[in-house]
């Protein structure tokens, strides 16, 4: 460090502790040229220039990578605006302090070492933050926006979150990822150590103890939010308990979405896990809240694991069987991915790899083919072309066993579930009708994803669903799937309905009332019609 | 005369009796997004299809329609504002990412003027740096009282441009949330933008 025209110019280097081994740390300070080929600098330096007073007034200056880092940074060096900033390459950052800058530039120096500066897998390396500078160094990365920096403290704030003294100077996004990172239990003993009655919540509400966005006038919805939560947080414990006994336990990620420490507003204006739940709960039912979970919990099963445990081959798999049987009688709601529907429509005869139907035309020779619907959607050959058809000693055998064993599988458990429903179960039923009659309250219908073309089974096999219950379905989602103007008409016309009958009998019943009513142009044509009867 | 009269009666009868997707008062949420050749024709508003005068219509109770990447014609654009005003309990329209005209933006200022239920609009990089579209959406904005989100994400406007929004979002009653792209949240106009009444968001 050394003073230049009265202000602390710092050069930051590479840091001490990294091995010279494997990456040149010769490059820092002079910006020498002689840059080995594993270095990630360019040799371009910025100036980040911090503190207010000119006493205090540090400037550092450092690679152009590593304070690209920084989002606040980066967006100012590449904006199209012609900042200031973009066009001297220096920034100021009046608001930080240099302890903290230095801090945060020693992380992204050893970040961008250690991971490069575009490399999506992370190598984890040790950065220590001391309890007193952590406050500091949050703020900063907050304000310059460096997220793993951010995420660092957040975690380091919720392992002590009962030794932070004021939640003041916190902004509130680090205050949700502060609740996000804290273990639901400690979360729970230290919302109940801070308010352990309503009375003290009122107090908390008015006091300065993260509750930021608290408006005069809103201290009952506030209080009502408080209690509330405290209400989720203790169901949500009993259920964790509950849930604990069984394999399948992800209440700690619900409980997780709590968000204690902001205002209500905040609370129910962002979409949590929680939030259904409390909803639920305002209405006095615990059992409809659990029902709520429920469908999250098999959501996130199906979205993330439920093909690996349907053909792990392990406990995980009789245990899904089992928890299957147990919830799907209850579900209204499940976005079904595409990889389902394909593996549904997997019947005996093998297929080629499975893999995610492409964007082309259809044959309509291959799309009718029931048991192919993979090889349907690749797009077709064109007429005439020699190309020859693939023999099965070709293809791979172990992709397409194992294909078609999870779809076997897949088939079977939602067959055994339309069973168990009391509804007749064929071999040759189609995908749709067969989650239709496996899931009986299902009311959400999602093929998003699903390539289909006016003539595809699954498009066939989606009307004719629809047109038998044209009003169970709430939801229905085509996204992507190519759909033209004449399939959603068929979709739009296997939706209609008639009238109800009650809305019939009032439409009768309004033309009957104008007939009635003296002076309607069809009252005094009924009325003449009458005198003229009368008269003859 | 009677028996015309009778007949017309007995055929308004019928036709609101037709099975009709209007009549299907389950139907809440209607998800087309990422059909790019969906209503390139004006499918579901041409006039054979209208909500008064034919067959089809949307179903009255619709409470979400995604029309994200679909693409809207000037057919499409001029029925937007009938269309939303025969679903009275729409609270969500997504039209992220339509290829869109100034006279979309005039039509949708409409909606938002007759509108008061719907809650949140998408127009996730819809609008693109025109400032007939923002005065128009500003327009529909001032008149507005039930919008709570407003996505401009992607939207392809600079600092200039937001501030008319900005202005327009303020003297509304009602909070509202403007979920900007990342870049702009960072401006110094939209970092003052926050307060009791707008918050600026981040997807």
């Amino acid at each position: 460090m050394y003073r230049h025209e009265g202000v602390y110019v710092e050069i930051v280097t590479a840091p001490a502790r990294l091995a010279t081994s494997t990456h040149d740390t010769s490059h820092g300070a002079s910006g020498d040229s002689a840059q080995s080929s594993t270095t990630p600098f360019s040799g371009e330096f910025i100036r980040l220039q911090c503190g207010e007073a000119l006493e205090s007034m540090t400037e550092f200056v450092v690679p152009v990578e590593v304070a690209r880092c920084s989002g606040l940074v980066a967006q100012l060096l590449d904006s199209p605006m012609a900042f200031q900033e973009t066009l001297s390459r220096r920034v100021v950052l009046p608001t930080i302090e240099a302890p903290a800058l230095e801090r945060v530039l020693e992380f992204a120096m050893q970040d961008i070492l250690y991971n490069g500066v575009q490399n999506e897998r992370r190598t984890a390396f040790e950065f220590g933050v001391g309890p007193a500078e952590v406050m500091e160094v949050l703020r900063a990365c907050h304000f310059l926006h460096v997220a793993p920096l951010l995420d660092l403290a957040c975690r380091m704030l919720a392992e002590y979150i009962t030794a932070i003294p004021s939640f003041e100077s916190i902004p509130h996004d680090a205050l949700y990822r502060i609740a996000l990172a804290c273990k639901p239990r400690q979360l729970a003993i230290f919302q109940a150590s801070r308010f352990s009655d309503i009375q003290e919540a009122d107090d908390g509400v008015n006091s300065d103890l993260g509750w930021q966005s608290h408006q005069p006038g809103d201290d009952d919805e506030e209080v009502g939010a408080m209690s509330l939560m405290h209400k989720a947080i203790e169901e949500g414990s009993i259920w964790q308990r509950v849930c604990e006994s069984s394999a399948f336990s992800w209440t700690e990620l619900a409980l997780r979405a709590a968000m204690p420490w902001d205002s209500c507003r905040s609370v129910f204006g962002m979409p949590p896990l929680l939030l259904p739940f409390l909803e639920e709960i305002e209405r006095g039912s615990a059992a409809d809240w659990r029902l709520t979970y429920i469908h999250c919990d098999v959501q996130r099963l199906v979205d993330r694991s439920f093909l690996e445990m349907l053909d792990s081959g392990s406990d995980d798999e009789s245990l899904l069987h089992e928890y299957w049987m147990a919830v799907v009688p209850w579900l209204r709601h499940l976005v079904t991915p595409p990889t389902l529907w394909e593996l549904l429509q997997t019947h005996e005869a093998p297929l080629r790899s499975p893999q995610r139907p492409c964007a082309g035309a259809h044959s309509p020779t291959r799309v009718r083919d029931h048991s192919s619907p993979t090889r349907a959607s690749r797009p077709a050959t064109p007429r005439g072309s020699a190309r020859a058809p693939r023999s099965p000693a070709k293809r791979a055998p172990a992709v397409n066993e194992a294909h078609l064993r999870v779809a076997r599988k897949a088939r079977a458990l939602f067959e055994a579930a339309a069973v168990a429903a009391g509804e007749p179960v064929a071999s040759s039923l189609e995908p749709v009708a067969l989650v239709a009659r496996a899931l009986p309250r299902l009311q959400t219908l999602d093929l998003s994803h699903s390539v289909m073309d006016a003539e595809s089974p699954l498009f066939l096999d989606l009307l004719a669903v629809l047109r038998a219950e044209p009003r169970r379905w709430h939801v229905l989602r085509l996204n992507h799937t190519r759909l033209t103007n004449d399939m959603a008409l068929l979709v739009c016309e296997a939706l209609c309905v008639p009238r109800s009958p009650l809305s019939r009998r009032r439409a009768a019943a309004t033309i009957r009332l104008a007939a009635r009513v003296p002076g309607s142009r069809r009252a005094d044509t009924r009325q003449a019609v009458d005198r003229r009867g009368i008269e003859q | 005369m009677a028996e015309q009269l009778d007949a017309s009666a007995e055929c308004a009868l019928l036709r609101d009796n037709w099975p009709n997707l209007r009549h299907n008062t389950r139907l809440e949420h209607l998800s087309l997004a990422g059909n790019p050749h969906l209503f390139s024709a004006g499918w579901l508003f041409q006039p054979q299809f209208r909500l008064r005068d034919g067959l089809l219509g949307l179903p009255r109770n619709l409470e979400l329609l995604d029309l994200a990447g679909v693409r809207l014609d000037n057919q499409t654009v001029e029925a937007l504002p009938e269309l939303c005003a025969s679903m009275p309990r729409l609270r969500s329209l997504n039209l992220s990412r339509c290829s869109s005209n100034s006279e979309a933006f005039r039509c949708l200022a409409d909606v938002l003027e007759r509108s008061e239920q719907l809650q949140s609009l998408i127009l996730e990089g819809t609008i693109g740096s025109h400032g007939s579209r923002v005065a128009e959406l500003c327009r529909g904005l001032r008149a507005n009282r039930s919008l709570t989100l407003l996505d401009l994400t992607s939207a392809g406007l600079n600092v200039h441009e937001f501030e008319p929004i900005v202005e327009v979002l303020r003297s509304r009653p009602v909070h509202c949330t403007l979920r900007v792209a990342q870049a702009h949240a960072e401006l110094e106009p939209l970092r003052a933008l926050s307060d009791e009444r707008v918050t600026v968001a981040m997807p």
